[in-house]
């Protein structure tokens, strides 16, 4: 070969390199699509604010869960207990504020301990014991919606959540809610810390390749563990906020969260047996998911011609994402089959 | 063999109901209702309560003041009758003490009353167990009570049957919410000798082997009711927004049938769930469909707010809401900004009616298979909302304000 031929594969490469299909472009190309189709087809009031502060507070709540979902899937596991957790942070600003905003701070405090328990008790069962995290977070889950109906007791005396937080919650920036930036801001926190903090890439490298990360000297285990207690604290997060959101949070709270959370997760390329996750691509998805199911809404589907197109779109979303992945392989293959 | 006369503890159980009786308020012997000292329909001696008692309380239930007493199916009546009667200090305690427990010792009767909820973690739930606590006071034959909460799990509800079934429950209130999958788990329990009441839930459809008495509100008459009431609130025939509770659930199917039948159109529907977050899916959407409806209905009144709150965080005027079951949350934030607002009773009581189906007919009295009440609409008003109980109180419960109080402190 050529000096000349090198030099044209190299700047083929570098110019193929730049225009790299990776699922979070492809994510975030449909979500685009979407968007557009929502303005044109389904609504011509998308992106009016009577529609964004509706619609974004959901948004941003799915957003901050899907990527703590992300942690956890990053790691090899799923986690069920996120709904529970979500709830029994309704329960806690409750009982702990008392409906007193100045009572709020120490809500708060209480809510981050019991994530931070919660988390460790996933990750502790599932990476020391080497459990499954299907069981694991299941029984836990169990375990927390148990606990939250004890503690919340059968008729709460407070059933509304202090004003302060029901205010800051349900405000917006020119119809975009306060909890949709805010659950941008975390992804982009996410991604930053996931790609230039040192602790940040010990976990991606523990949870995308353990044997090989401790090998290194990398406690691999332990960061393992983290992504437990990190995903508990965001789903925390997202409890307490959706709780303000609600203004009356009950026992159902975290309910429509846990498999639209996974969802999200894999629409941003994951891979449900672990590997590196995008937290940006979780967003596309999460936002995928909600203006979907708005638009299929809008249009008057019924509930079940709406899980039908939900269900077709996923499929055929999660078959595009696998073929961008193994793009290069399936390109081999019907190179072979064409021969 | 009449129960009452098999007891053991006779005395006691004699007692109690002269302690009950001893409790009713004096009543005009120039008024007393046709009911004292009478058969009932059911063959059981009713309670004495005056008519006007009777009459406030069918009133109080029912959220009404169109409905006379003596236009009720008369179990319904004597159940209510029953409610009426001002229970003495002791059996409120005894009430507190059971409601906090999962099972009690309530007199000494041989029957053992079984309660299975499939959820119980709201307050409209709480209040229905209390429900059928005071009830079951009022029947000497019932010695104890038990209560399970299955949490929303089928798998769960059937086993909760059937262990109450061994623990020596005879008599069993619930609502089904699972459908037909819990008819068998009743038809089982029915074979056994168990007496399966049912309240609230839409049981028309379920095997007659399934249940002994069904009490629930006519489905249809309830659909029309809200037809009405969108036609005299908006002087039109809609259209309007139908919101139902679980997907394709039949009784929100059933209910939107008839309002299409009574002429008002249907232009917009989704369900919510029952949760906030389902709501305000469903308020978001309806709103940017721009479709112009005249009206919102709804079947479930707690989370009513996230339908006006997606209405205000658009700009646009919050449209009549007609909605079934009754939310203090609700009442109160109408007052901040105020907007037409119709409510139904909460139908806590109508737990009452199962509990005495299920006890008279262990008892081998004859009762009706099925006990269909009205459920009218009626304007909030500012006396609905009470800033001293919680969002989800459900509005006038039949439960001693003394005794409700106590329930709501958290104790």
């Amino acid at each position: 070969m050529s000096a000349a031929q090198i030099d044209t594969n190299e700047d083929r490469r570098r110019v193929t390199g730049a225009l790299r299909v990776t699922p979070t472009l492809l994510i975030s190309g449909v979500v685009l699509a979407l968007l557009v189709v929502s303005q044109l087809f389904v609504t011509g009031q998308f992106f009016a604010q009577s529609t964004l502060s509706t619609l974004t507070p959901l948004v941003g709540i799915l957003v901050l869960v899907a990527v703590g979902q992300a942690f956890v899937i990053s790691a090899g596991g799923i986690d069920l207990s996120l709904p529970s957790t979500m709830t029994l942070m309704g329960a806690i600003v409750l009982k702990q504020s008392e409906g007193q905003g100045d009572k709020l701070l120490g809500a708060i405090a209480v809510c981050a301990v019991a994530c931070v328990a919660i988390g460790l008790v996933n990750g502790l069962l599932v990476e020391r014991l080497r459990m499954s995290s299907l069981v694991v977070t299941l029984a836990v889950g169990q375990l927390v919606l148990g606990v939250t109906q004890v503690y919340r007791g059968a008729v709460p005396p407070v059933q509304q959540v202090p004003g302060n937080l029901a205010s800051w919650t349900t405000a917006d920036v020119g119809g975009l809610s306060i909890i949709l930036l805010a659950a941008v801001a975390l992804a982009a926190l996410a991604t930053f810390f996931l790609h230039r903090v040192v602790a940040g890439r010990r976990l991606v490298a523990g949870s995308t390749a353990e044997r090989a990360a401790t090998l290194t000297g990398i406690r691999a285990g332990r960061y393992r563990v983290a992504a437990y207690v990190l995903a508990a604290l965001v789903y925390g997060a997202g409890g307490i906020l959706a709780a303000g959101q609600t203004g009356t949070p009950d026992l159902t709270l975290g309910q429509p969260y846990l498999l639209t959370s996974v969802v999200a997760v894999v629409l941003g390329g994951a891979a449900l047996t672990g590997g590196r996750v995008s937290p940006v691509a979780t967003l596309m998805g999460a936002i995928f998911i909600e203006v979907l199911d708005f638009d299929l809404r809008v249009r008057g589907l019924s509930e079940g011609g709406r899980m039908i197109a939900q269900g077709v779109v996923l499929v055929g979303g999660l078959a595009l994402i696998h073929a961008v992945r193994h793009r290069a392989e399936l390109s081999r293959a019907l190179r072979r089959a064409g021969a | 063999m009449s129960f009452m006369r098999r007891s053991a503890g006779g005395a006691a159980a004699a007692a109690l109901a002269a302690a009950a009786i001893a409790g009713c308020g004096g009543s005009d012997s120039s008024s007393s209702t046709a009911a004292a000292g009478a058969k009932s329909a059911s063959g059981a001696a009713a309670p004495k309560v005056s008519d006007a008692q009777l009459q406030a309380t069918v009133d109080a239930a029912l959220r009404s003041h169109d409905i006379k007493a003596s236009s009720l199916p008369p179990l319904m009546r004597d159940a209510l009758a029953r409610a009426a009667q001002t229970l003495t200090p002791a059996q409120l305690d005894k009430a507190f003490e059971c409601w906090k427990a999962t099972s009690c010792t309530i007199g000494d009767g041989p029957v053992t009353l079984g309660h299975a909820d499939p959820f119980g973690g709201n307050t409209w739930r709480q209040f229905t167990k209390m429900n059928v606590i005071l009830q079951a006071l009022t029947h000497r034959e019932v010695g104890k009570y038990i209560y399970t909460d299955a949490n929303y799990d089928l798998a769960t509800y059937q086993a909760n049957l059937r262990t109450m079934i061994a623990k020596g429950a005879k008599a069993i209130v619930t609502i089904n919410e699972f459908g037909q999958a819990a008819n068998a788990a009743y038809a089982a329990a029915q074979r056994q000798g168990v007496k399966i009441s049912t309240y609230v839930g839409a049981m028309e459809d379920a095997p007659a082997n399934s249940y002994t008495t069904r009490v629930q509100y006519d489905l249809c008459e309830s659909g029309t009711a809200m037809a009405e009431t969108v036609k005299k609130v908006t002087s039109s025939n809609g259209p309007v927004a139908f919101l139902g509770g679980l997907p394709a659930f039949p009784s929100d199917i059933k209910m939107k049938g008839c309002i299409d039948k009574a002429g008002v159109s249907v232009a917009f529907s989704s369900a919510t769930n029952y949760t906030a977050a389902g709501t305000q899916k469903a308020a978001s959407a309806l709103i940017a469909s721009g479709k112009p409806v005249k009206a919102i209905l709804y079947t479930y009144a707690n989370t009513v707010p996230s339908i006006v709150n997606a209405y205000r965080k658009a700009g646009k005027d919050v449209p009549p809401i007609i909605t079934s079951t009754q939310s203090n949350a609700t009442a109160c934030q109408r007052e901040e900004h105020p907007y037409p607002l119709y409510f139904s009773n909460s139908a806590n009581w109508a737990a009452r009616v199962s509990v005495d189906a299920a006890v008279q007919a262990l008892d081998g009295q004859t009762v009706p298979k099925a006990v269909i009440f009205p459920l009218p609409f009626s304007a909030a008003t500012s006396a609905d909302c009470d800033t001293a109980k919680p969002a989800e109180y459900p509005g006038q419960t039949l439960v001693p304000d003394a005794l409700a109080d106590k329930m709501l402190a958290g104790k």
